[in-house]
């Protein structure tokens, strides 16, 4: 069997309802196509939202239940390969930032078709496996973590230790602590729980820190069973602990698991249970008065970057604002911003690809061009995907700046 | 190190962070034999919970992991 026509067979298993209703309603309108950082750069037909759909339509659809087109592919041989060819790039140089389904008058989510593409696709090894690698490890690491917890533990201490010394003699970092109100899974590296650790001090917060991470490969890859795999364990230890919040942390494709998988996947086992993102937190804690800033802490030049899981994805817009705002004070908006924020070129897990380096330098260039109009010194986001993404157009395009996250800014200028 | 441990190919890791010890360890291990031995050093603390997943779920077999000086150090056994 050829690959193109087991493709089809695994691409058919993975149309849902909301698929084939973007099969039928787009009408190739072509109000995405200048949505797309990708075609912006290559002008090639498969970067095109509208068209990155009708591949796949073209391969699933045939008339009276069987496939003509497909066999018409097959028949011919040598456009077998193309066909696939064209079909990884479609899938694969996209990014899941979802700006053209901004743009579009009937609402359409290219990212879904993309999230089956890319799953089917990879059923025939064909699209960077080292994603999904990452994905099975954060499904074995829950299976695993007896081994490595009593290793875990002694590193948070000794970060606690450090910490006590350097900021604050009575900071604590707590894990496994029973009804703590809030679980915070952070990513791996201490550089996510030491500002975050800083802030619950000084907010007085009742949190534990988790035994896992917030990442979530297998969600880039469309294996929806695998990532609802590696999202049990965290939620396995929220119920245990009795926690009523689970915060995640500055990670854009985790929270927008979180916000918008977690109640499909668990249902009533997360009933009751608050889920948002460190952000929100922290805002909070900012405007209730539990936490204090030194206003104007930062002097220099900086912008921020929307993630777009956290911003045009998971509706997170003012929350970093009022952060940077409080801390800084020479902030300059991208132009555009928010919903309508350029995608860094990173996404969709293609910083975990070493083979998608030169795309996603190209893919950056808008990105790139927003941030010299800027004149910034420092770009502040909120997201491990694209704080990696900017580091890389930064030293590819040399502009000369720093990349920082909300919440190194915020606890840095702490005052407590 | 006892003769079984001498490794094949040698990674350093050091220096990177989340999920790029994974990535050049998935990467490396390809360019050793079956059989043969992959070591990785890195100082993510993560990475000793990373590659002990990932060895898990690649099937790959993790023998040895040794901690000093900041640095750990990963003995992987290619099995397939």
């Amino acid at each position: 069997m050829g690959v193109l026509t087991q493709l089809v067979q695994n691409l058919r298993q993975r149309i849902s309802r909301p698929l084939q209703y973007y099969y039928d309603v787009c009408v190739r309108c072509g109000a995405c196509i200048d949505a797309c950082h990708f075609y912006s750069y290559s002008r090639d037909p498969a970067h095109i939202p509208a068209y990155r759909v009708m591949l796949a339509k073209r391969l699933t659809q045939g008339g009276n239940g069987s496939n003509e087109l497909v066999r018409w592919y097959r028949d011919l041989g040598m456009l077998d390969g193309r066909a696939v060819e064209e079909l990884e790039k479609a899938m694969w140089e996209c990014t899941g930032c979802r700006r053209c389904a901004v743009f579009c008058p009937f609402d359409l989510d290219t990212a879904l078709m993309i999230s089956a593409g890319r799953y089917t696709l990879l059923q025939e090894g064909i699209g960077p496996e080292m994603i999904a690698e990452i994905g099975n490890a954060e499904v074995s690491k829950g299976e695993i973590i007896d081994m490595i917890k009593d290793f875990y533990l002694e590193q948070v201490k000794s970060l606690e230790a450090r910490l006590q010394e350097e900021f604050a003699s009575d900071l604590q970092i707590p894990v496994e602590k029973e009804g703590a109100r809030v679980l915070y899974v952070p990513l791996v590296g201490e550089h996510a729980i030491v500002p975050a650790a800083k802030i619950f001090h000084a907010a007085g917060e009742d949190w534990t820190l988790s035994l896992f991470t917030a990442t979530n490969h297998s969600y880039f890859v469309g294996d929806m069973a695998k990532a609802k795999q590696a999202a049990r364990w965290i939620v396995e230890e929220a119920k245990r602990l009795g926690v009523k919040v689970i915060a995640y942390p500055e990670c854009g494709h985790a929270t927008r698991t979180l916000f918008s998988f977690f109640e499909g996947w668990f249902g009533d086992e997360i009933a009751g249970i608050e889920r948002v993102n460190i952000l929100q937190l922290v805002a909070d804690y900012l405007q209730e008065g539990r936490i204090r800033v030194q206003p104007g802490t930062f002097d220099v030049p900086l912008t921020y970057h929307d993630p777009c899981n956290l911003g045009r994805n998971g509706g997170i817009f003012e929350e970093p604002r009022l952060l940077i705002r409080s801390v800084a004070t020479d902030f300059r908006e991208l132009t555009p911003n928010r919903e309508l924020n350029w995608c860094c070129g990173g996404g969709g897990g293609l910083v975990a690809a070493p083979e998608m380096k030169e795309v996603r330098m190209k893919a950056g260039r808008k990105k790139v061009e927003q941030i010299q109009r800027t004149g910034a010194k420092w770009v502040v986001t909120a997201c491990e995907n694209c704080k990696a993404q900017l580091r890389d157009l930064n030293e590819h395009y040399k502009l000369d700046v720093e990349i920082k996250g909300v919440i190194d800014l915020v606890a840095d200028a702490l005052v407590l | 190190m006892s003769e079984e441990l001498t490794p094949e190919k040698e990674l350093d890791a050091r220096g990177l962070q989340c999920p790029m010890p994974v990535v050049k360890t998935s990467q490396e291990i390809k360019n050793v034999s079956v059989g043969g031995i992959l070591k990785v050093m890195a100082t993510d603390p993560g990475s000793m919970a990373d590659i002990t997943a990932w060895c898990k779920s690649t099937g790959n077999e993790l023998v040895k992991m040794e901690q000093g000086e900041g640095v750990f150090v990963f003995f992987i056994r290619r099995t397939n």
